[in-house]
């Protein structure tokens, strides 16, 4: 099927109504993609639809799986050889671009590989635009997560940068940069039979401390892959990006193990050359720094809104600093001892 | 010369007696903690100078000529790390001007603030916030 030509008005037109436009003709061709799903991401409710079998297999695996009982949002994932979009790149294409404006949220990424996300926010219809068909690494694992952020604009939920893990005495956030050991201590959590919310980005209520994964997926660095073996299966997707290989895991098979809880406690993992875990208390502004930065830079708009809500955050529950040790299987016995004692 | 905490592209944030600032553009963040800390929570509520150091000698049992220069140089390092601007007085502190006070223990020690730049590669990689005023400028239409 050709693709859709957009912008027939696009040189008399505000910005934020071609995009809601081309939103529209996107929905408006087909009823239905050919490959459809419904998810969960956070507090809301998505159905997805993807325009080739190649599409759904690259994002897919990163969703939790729902009924399709509610939908916040219906998103489209389509490439240049479904609909030309192109009228929408902005001037100076080489250059990233975010609008707000009257309801639409949009971002233009043209790093390496080119990407445009945009919501409809009254409509409550978004597309996931790739005009080369392939994304990359980083947006496969946490998907159109920029449009969660612009759905969580006015509500006490955000989308934070760190990982996420439960066990009956709660839930820990783990904040930190990368590097930091925020993967190692979540698949650690999840191999030994904790809940899973994320290692990237999970959502965090600013007011309530409830957590709710927004994915499940997870990155892993190779070196990583003999400990978690057993865990993660045979065979993974390997991304290289910057030099980084990582493992592209789908943690799907968790089943109802992929869920959220209460936050009890902030760790913040960092390696300090303890043999076994250790933990030191941290302040409120500890946290602060470790979520907010990479939080703040990958959640286009409102950054002091971001701000405002990562600040409560860090003040929901005690905050430690945690060496995690050199026996990343030490890890889930140490932090639920540490839960404990809260 | 009239000072402003408030700064583009500059998240603030206080944390009982410690001030956080964060670059959301260039991924630079700093902390402010002790007299600094104190320094910029009097800027913010329109405190000039001389009436910080005035705060902060009375505050620490210092004094005050030798307090004030400590203080200058911190607002011009502040000021040339962009983290203060010259211009109008924040909007919304007529209520902070009467509670003010600094809060500090001890000697007093000269005002520095901590830098933390390892984002910036990071941030390097995909400057979406770098995208400016210019807002989302269309292209002319691929049909007319």
């Amino acid at each position: 099927m050709p693709a859709m030509k957009a912008g027939r008005c696009a040189s008399l037109m505000k910005a934020s109504d071609l995009i809601r436009q081309e939103i529209a003709a996107v929905f408006a061709r087909a009823l239905s993609e050919p490959i459809e799903a419904h998810v969960r991401c956070g507090p809301f409710f998505l159905r997805l639809g993807f325009a080739s079998q190649d599409l759904a297999g690259t994002f897919l695996p990163a969703y939790i799986r729902s009924t399709p009982d509610r939908v916040d949002l219906d998103l489209r994932f389509v490439t240049a050889d479904h609909h030309d979009l192109s009228a929408l790149v902005p001037e100076a294409s080489e250059r990233p671009r975010l609008l707000i404006e009257d309801g639409i949220y949009s971002v233009w990424q043209p790093a390496v590989i080119p990407v445009l996300f945009a919501v409809d926010l009254t409509a409550k219809r978004g597309i996931a635009w790739l005009p080369k068909g392939e994304a990359p690494p980083w947006i496969r694992s946490r998907p159109a997560i920029s449009l969660i952020h612009a759905m969580m604009h006015d509500t006490p939920w955000c989308a934070v940068h760190g990982a996420a893990v439960g066990s009956d005495a709660g839930f820990t956030l783990l904040a930190g940069e990368g590097h930091s050991g925020k993967t190692t201590a979540a698949l650690a959590c999840a191999k030994a039979g904790w809940r899973y919310a994320g290692d990237d980005f999970v959502a965090v209520n600013s007011e309530t401390g409830g957590i709710e994964p927004l994915f499940c997926s997870a990155r892993l660095r190779p070196a990583l892959v003999e400990t978690f073996q057993s865990f993660i299966g045979e065979t993974t997707p390997v991304s290289d990006f910057n030099g980084e290989p990582r493992h592209e895991l789908s943690l799907a098979n968790l089943g109802d193990r992929i869920g959220g809880g209460r936050l009890r406690a902030t760790f913040i993992p960092r390696r300090r050359g303890a043999v076994t875990p250790e933990f030191t208390p941290a302040r409120q502004s500890d946290a602060f720094r470790a979520l907010l930065p990479t939080t703040a830079y990958e959640l286009p708009g409102w950054p002091n809104e971001i701000a405002a809500k990562v600040a409560r955050i860090a003040g929901l529950a005690p905050v430690f600093f945690a060496d995690t040790g050199t026996v990343p299987m030490d890890i889930p016995a140490a932090f639920a001892r540490q839960l404990e004692r809260l | 010369m009239a000072l402003t905490t408030t700064v583009p592209l500059l998240i603030s944030q206080q944390f009982d007696s410690e001030v956080v600032l964060a670059n959301y553009q260039n991924g630079v963040y700093y902390n402010l903690d002790g007299s600094a800390a104190q320094v910029w929570l009097g800027l913010k509520a329109n405190r000039t100078v001389e009436e910080i150091a005035s705060a902060l000698a009375a505050a620490t049992g210092g004094d005050a000529a030798s307090i004030t220069p400590q203080v200058q140089a911190f607002v011009d390092s502040m000021l040339a790390e962009g983290l203060i601007a010259e211009g109008a007085a924040d909007a919304g502190v007529e209520t902070s001007i009467e509670t003010w006070a600094p809060v500090l223990s001890g000697a007093f020690a000269a005002p520095e603030f901590q830098r933390f730049d390892n984002l910036r590669e990071l941030l390097l990689m995909d400057p979406v916030h770098d995208a400016g005023d210019e807002g989302w400028p269309l292209r002319e239409s691929h049909e007319s």
